[in-house]
């Protein structure tokens, strides 16, 4: 059997704004609310283990709208 | 020690570099990851664009959704020098569905920043609710609902992930040699780019 060397990479290159408006959609299409709403009750524990929590989490990581890492963070 | 680089592009690859031949010696060479970039930042998502339920896989009960993700973040060293990767979150998910709103049926999370009000470990593995419902067990004379529970775990590496799901999930590896692949792999990690576990 042989061996695979590796996967795939796809780069997906964007501004954070970009990445903000790409929560946008997620958000109004699925939940019908603003990003930063959507984001805060996935906070809250709401849509708990989804994907859509998961993929807006990331989203909004990307868009620099999730908590700044602390300093001594390991 | 972490994995450092002169530049994030240089952090980033070596993580790439690392985890792209596991992946391929476990589930095939045919997968993608989506690497969505902003800079210092870089999240890693396995599957094809767009699918937030990541790859299907088949394994000895039938099909069912994996998902893989990482986010990462460059920080420059203490020393100023040089850049060196961060994980802020990860998420490792099995479902039954695709649907973007039903709930993994097992996870295996990491969040760097615990949400403000919650207490529980920042690595842990969670069971979801199907069909809405919780999973429970009988406990003296209670109910455990599983979905509650933060089960804490150190950290969770992917090799780990991969394992599972050859050896618990009936997934059928591309690569007779996956086992030693794997068992190298971890111990590169441990050994190049971090001596813990959590």
């Amino acid at each position: 059997m042989s061996h695979p060397a590796s996967v795939q990479f796809v780069d997906d290159t964007r501004t954070s704004g970009e990445w903000l408006q790409a929560a946008e959609a997620l958000a109004q299409r699925l939940v019908h609310a603003d990003a930063r709403t959507a984001y805060a009750r996935v906070r809250a524990g709401e849509y708990e283990g989804t994907p859509f929590a998961a993929e807006l989490s990331q989203l909004m990581f990307l868009a620099g709208e999730d908590q700044p890492l602390p300093h001594a963070a390991e | 020690m972490p994995i450092t680089g002169r530049k994030p592009g240089e952090c980033f690859r070596t993580f790439r570099d690392h985890l792209g031949p596991v992946v391929a010696a476990a589930l095939g060479d045919q997968h993608q990851v989506i690497c969505r970039n902003d800079g210092n930042k870089s999240s890693l998502t396995l599957g094809p664009p767009n699918s937030a339920a990541g790859v299907k896989l088949t394994g000895s009960r039938g099909s069912f959704w994996f998902s893989l993700r990482q986010n990462l973040e460059v920080l420059r060293t203490d020393d100023k020098k040089r850049w060196q990767l961060k994980t802020r979150e990860y998420r490792y998910a099995i479902s039954e569905s695709n649907d973007e709103m039903t709930e993994a049926l097992m996870r295996w999370d990491y969040v760097c920043n615990v949400p403000p009000g919650k207490q529980w470990c920042k690595h842990h593995f969670q069971v979801g609710r199907v069909a809405g419902k919780a999973v429970t067990v009988p406990f003296n004379s209670e109910v455990l609902d599983l979905n509650r529970l933060h089960t804490p775990t150190g950290f969770v590496l992917i090799e780990y992930v991969l394992r599972f799901l050859l050896t618990e999930m009936g997934v059928k590896a591309t690569s007779d040699d996956w086992e030693s692949i794997l068992e190298r792999s971890e111990s590169k990690f441990f050994k190049e780019f971090s001596g813990r576990t959590s």
